[in-house]
């Protein structure tokens, strides 16, 4: 036998292959990749295997030859790396009540006289003792409504808890809100500045898609009062983070509207989200829900303009893509609990509604399938150990379908079974009929795509999520 | 004739799209000063990620992958995810182009 081949007796393969153009692109179930021509993907294919081909792909982790299966293994331990440290985003519900009735509210918030509908005091300490038992070092808190600035004074109790218990344990704290902005008075913005709670403002895009999507019960527009909030968050000095800008068949084809007014605001970073199948939207989803189609042809051209616009001199991301880009080019896994597997369920988020009880995510909420237990019992750690925490976390483990194994992409995937619950009554994803599956293989499609044909706007993407994480923080 | 003020952001965007911008300016940064109306805040964050900077001015794959690792903080002895090594990244896009001129021609 040649000493320039190997029969496949001394090597497994370990990657998945993918055609792309007139190249194949090979990538490991651990993130790693490369792109081989055609003739070196069919010589890949027979028995007796040339050499070099395979001490590149064995340098590279996309075959287990000679003595590389323990690096794999090192490798596989550190890409998911994290992943279970324990709940470290921790969203908080703080009432169901808000001033706004919007159109695909996925809270099915409620008007401001209802009774009942707010963390009370006590549940909010509860809470904030719980969220501390997290085995993770680090703790993110988000809060979320109704509109959660009617709820200053279980802001302050949450916090002022979760500062003394980080300090105690050693954890790092970070805090979020998401918010109308129609309700920001000084008081308001006091305790947003006394805990240092970054502030994302939904806006939908120019004042008539808007004003149309988010009004007041009495029906006026909220779009000038929104406005005006960001700009005194701005003054204030407070964080206003990026934006989830959510996509309905209305909006869709506004997309670089949206974009242009996002941009005027100052925002650098964007997520095309499309709109989800929950609360107020189930009733009129038929007027304002998207195909994956209507979806991605209106994302390929909101990035398409994004790109284009750094010829003016302007960066703006759009974050799914910049996440994808991320982990194709540095290998590791962002921790984004949207884009792993298994998800962010229970391991990475937890969610917390106004009578104590968690549930497994933000989009799971007041689902029996999704919900773990409550705060008045027990810590983090033993919820998390729970059968049912296991259980609902092991939906979206993708290892378990046939059509994942062979995914090129399942190294860089994540499904959703909150949302796969919702449009088919099961957490079990479909994959291949499953948005979130169709999504990925578009997405890294076009990352690597974009790579191979035309790099640099991409690139610059990196390099600003780069300098700004290290510069600008 | 009076000089542009330049701020934080400004200076991550012009960075970014450029990274011969930053090269010019990081072993130098009073320069930077000569040349624009710029805080000491923002000469003292970019005085102080030097390794950052290296990683995003970086012209080379190897550079890349050196300073990858420093970044986030990845053994030295884990190389599979490094797409950016010489090998790796030459390989990687031997058919489909390289990531730009210039880096193709170094790999």
């Amino acid at each position: 036998m040649s000493p320039d081949v190997v029969p496949r007796s001394e090597w497994l393969p370990f990657y998945r292959s993918r055609k792309l153009g007139s190249t194949w692109l090979l990538v490991s179930r651990t993130g790693s990749w490369n792109i081989l021509s055609e003739d070196e993907f069919q010589s890949l294919n027979r028995v007796f295997v040339p050499r070099p081909l395979l001490l590149r792909l064995a340098e590279l982790g996309l075959v287990i030859y000679g003595d590389n299966g323990g690096a794999i293994l090192q490798h596989w331990k550190r890409y998911n790396e994290g992943f279970f440290g324990g709940p470290y985003l921790h969203i908080i519900h703080l009432t169901q009540r808000c001033n706004l009735g919007c159109s695909y509210c996925h809270s099915s918030a409620i008007p401001l006289d209802a009774k009942n509908r707010d963390l009370s005091t006590r549940t909010a300490e509860q809470i904030a003792d719980f969220i501390a038992t997290t085995p993770s070092d680090r703790i993110s808190v988000n809060f979320q409504g109704g509109e959660p600035t009617l709820m200053t004074h279980q802001i302050d109790v949450i916090m002022t808890r979760l500062r003394a218990a980080c300090q105690a344990n050693n954890k790092r704290l970070s805090s979020s809100i998401t918010t109308n902005g129609t309700l920001l008075s000084a008081h308001v913005l006091e305790v947003l500045k006394k805990h240092d709670i970054a502030v994302t403002i939904s806006i939908d895009g120019p004042q008539s898609i808007h004003d149309a999507i988010r009004q007041y019960r009495d029906g006026a527009g909220s779009y000038d009062d929104a406005i005006a909030g960001r700009q005194r968050l701005r003054d204030a000095g407070i964080r206003v983070g990026g934006s989830i800008l959510v996509l309905t068949r209305q909006s869709a084809p506004r997309v670089r509207e949206i974009i242009d007014e996002y941009v005027a605001l100052g925002q650098r970073s964007l997520h095309l989200k499309a709109v989800t199948r929950l609360g107020a939207s189930l009733p009129v989803w038929g007027e304002l829900g998207l195909s994956f189609e209507e979806f991605w042809d209106a994302y390929t051209d909101g990035v398409e303009y994004m790109l284009s616009l750094q010829k003016q001199g302007v960066i703006v991301s759009e974050m799914m893509m910049l996440l994808a880009l991320q982990k194709v080019i540095e290998g590791r896994d962002t921790t984004y609990v949207d884009m792993r597997n298994p998800c962010g369920l229970v391991y990475g988020v937890l969610n917390y509604d106004i009578n104590g009880k968690i549930y497994a995510c933000h989009e799971g909420k007041r689902k029996t399938e999704f919900l773990l237990g409550d705060v008045f019992s027990g810590d983090c750690a033993q919820l998390c150990m729970s059968d049912k925490a296991q259980a609902v976390a092991g939906s979206s483990v993708l290892d378990t379908h046939v059509e994942c194994q062979s995914c090129t992409y399942l190294a860089f995937c994540g499904a959703c079974p909150a949302h796969s619950f919702q449009m088919t009554g099961q957490r079990e994803i479909k994959p291949l009929a499953d948005f979130h599956c169709r999504l990925t293989l578009s997405l890294y499609d076009l990352v690597y795509k974009r790579l191979q044909s035309d790099p640099a706007p991409i690139l610059a993407w990196w390099r600003h999520a780069i300098l700004s994480q290290h510069l600008a923080s | 004739m009076p000089k542009s003020t330049l701020s934080l952001q400004e200076f991550i965007t012009r960075a970014a799209l450029d990274p011969k911008f930053l090269s010019t300016y990081v072993k130098d940064p009073s320069r930077l000063q000569e040349r624009y109306e710029v805080s000491d805040d923002v000469i003292q964050r970019i005085s102080g990620v030097e390794k950052l900077l290296e990683a995003v001015q970086a012209e080379s794959p190897s550079e890349l992958a050196t300073i990858r690792r420093n970044l986030f903080n990845i053994s030295a002895n884990d190389t599979f995810g490094d797409n950016f090594t010489d090998r790796g990244f030459k390989d990687n896009f031997r058919d489909g182009g390289g990531f730009t001129d210039r880096h193709r021609d170094n790999g």
